[in-house]
């Protein structure tokens, strides 16, 4: 077939995230209305391996919210004296269960379409939270000339353009218990930022770090270069003169 | 320059939050012009209706930007002709992403500043 291919995939824009400045933290509050939006949709296909619940401590959950929301989930554990594997109640320690035993059982739910694993898909895509936010809030109509195979869908942001997922966030699907209203944008928004922190869990940290290493290294380069220049100041103020022996 | 006239949409746009059915929205005026009393009475009724995301009216206005409605056209002359064939190789990809590529980077401006 010959035809002007266009672009793969449209780029997504920069959207001005809260968290984009050289010393600003993520916001804590999308983070947990993100990790609300995780579970109640995301989580029904999409895995999440790298993030356990005592993860939640601290950033998002008091440290008896995360437990409650470890022991809502059965996790398999064992085995026993029995040699039996057996389900208990989550602990802290747990990961975030997954979705599907294994890809293959994943791909036979999903019509084909295996649904990654989003621990650090911030990283793995370019645009980052951009493209995250994008994706999910850009699902459109095909442009003419364009047939979506059945069972895809039109999404102008992922590579080739048809994506196995169809559109998931809707107006007003689930309640924010801040009350925030749960628009499709609020909603990818929150995600997007929840995911941008499980792929970068020492986020903050980062900028903390940042900030302390800048002062203190400065500070010590501003002594350094004091204690150069008064060292060397009986050197450098030093005159040579030459004196002609006189007749 | 380019500058100024989203700066426009953005100020229509706050207008309208406030004191709705001054112009057709095609979307975001749909609740409101449904009531038409007056602004209290239909701020209380949109809470009732449920949240209105703020994208896709966005998007609408900035594609009427004067930045980016030539590229509109393009797209949508484009999809009439590609449509009013019956066998041809021409797809509308390209037009459609550099519309969209437009659109978007005005409604990243100001997306944000409506979420919370």
């Amino acid at each position: 077939m010959l035809r002007v291919e266009a672009d793969d995939q449209l780029h997504p824009p920069h959207y001005p995230w809260s968290h984009d400045g050289i010393l600003s933290s993520l916001d804590h509050a999308s983070i947990r209305r993100g990790y609300q939006v995780y579970k109640e949709v995301c989580s029904a296909c999409h895995s999440l391996d790298q993030i356990a619940f005592r993860n939640l401590v601290g950033v998002s959950h008091t440290e008896e919210e995360a437990k409650a929301l470890a022991e809502s989930v059965n996790i398999e554990d064992g085995p026993n004296e029995d040699g039996e594997m057996f389900l208990r109640p989550g602990k802290l320690s747990d990961y975030f269960p997954p979705p599907y035993k294994n890809d293959e059982e994943a791909r036979a739910a999903n019509n084909g379409a295996l649904p990654p694993d989003l621990s650090l898909m911030n990283k793995a895509r370019h645009g980052g939270e951009d493209y995250m936010f994008s994706l999910l809030t850009g699902y459109c109509d095909p442009p003419a000339g364009i047939t979506v195979r059945e069972g895809l869908s039109y999404n102008p942001y992922f590579t080739g353009g048809a994506i196995g997922m169809p559109q998931q966030l809707f107006d007003d699907m689930l309640e924010y218990e801040d009350g925030t209203p749960a628009t499709v944008s609020q909603l990818a928004k929150d995600v997007s930022v929840f995911l941008k922190w499980c792929t970068e869990p020492y986020y903050d940290d980062k900028k903390r770090m940042f900030m302390k290493a800048f002062l203190i290294i400065s500070f010590l380069t501003g002594i350094s270069w004091y204690y150069k220049r008064h060292k060397w100041s009986v050197l450098k103020t030093r005159k040579l003169a030459y004196k002609p022996p006189v007749k | 320059m380019a500058f100024t006239e989203e700066e426009e949409v953005t100020l229509t746009e706050e207008v309208e939050d406030e004191e709705p059915t001054e112009e057709p929205e095609e979307e975001g005026g749909d609740v409101e012009e449904e009531e038409g009393g007056n602004a209290e009475e239909e701020e209380e009724e949109e809470e009732e209706e449920g949240p209105i995301d703020p994208k896709p009216i966005l998007f609408e206005e900035c594609g009427e930007s004067p930045k980016c409605a030539p590229l509109k056209s393009v797209y949508e002359t484009c999809n009439d002709r590609v449509n009013s064939r019956s066998n041809t190789e021409e797809t509308c990809t390209q037009e459609l992403f550099d519309f969209m590529h437009c659109a978007d980077k005005c409604v990243a401006k100001t997306l944000f500043s409506r979420l919370k």
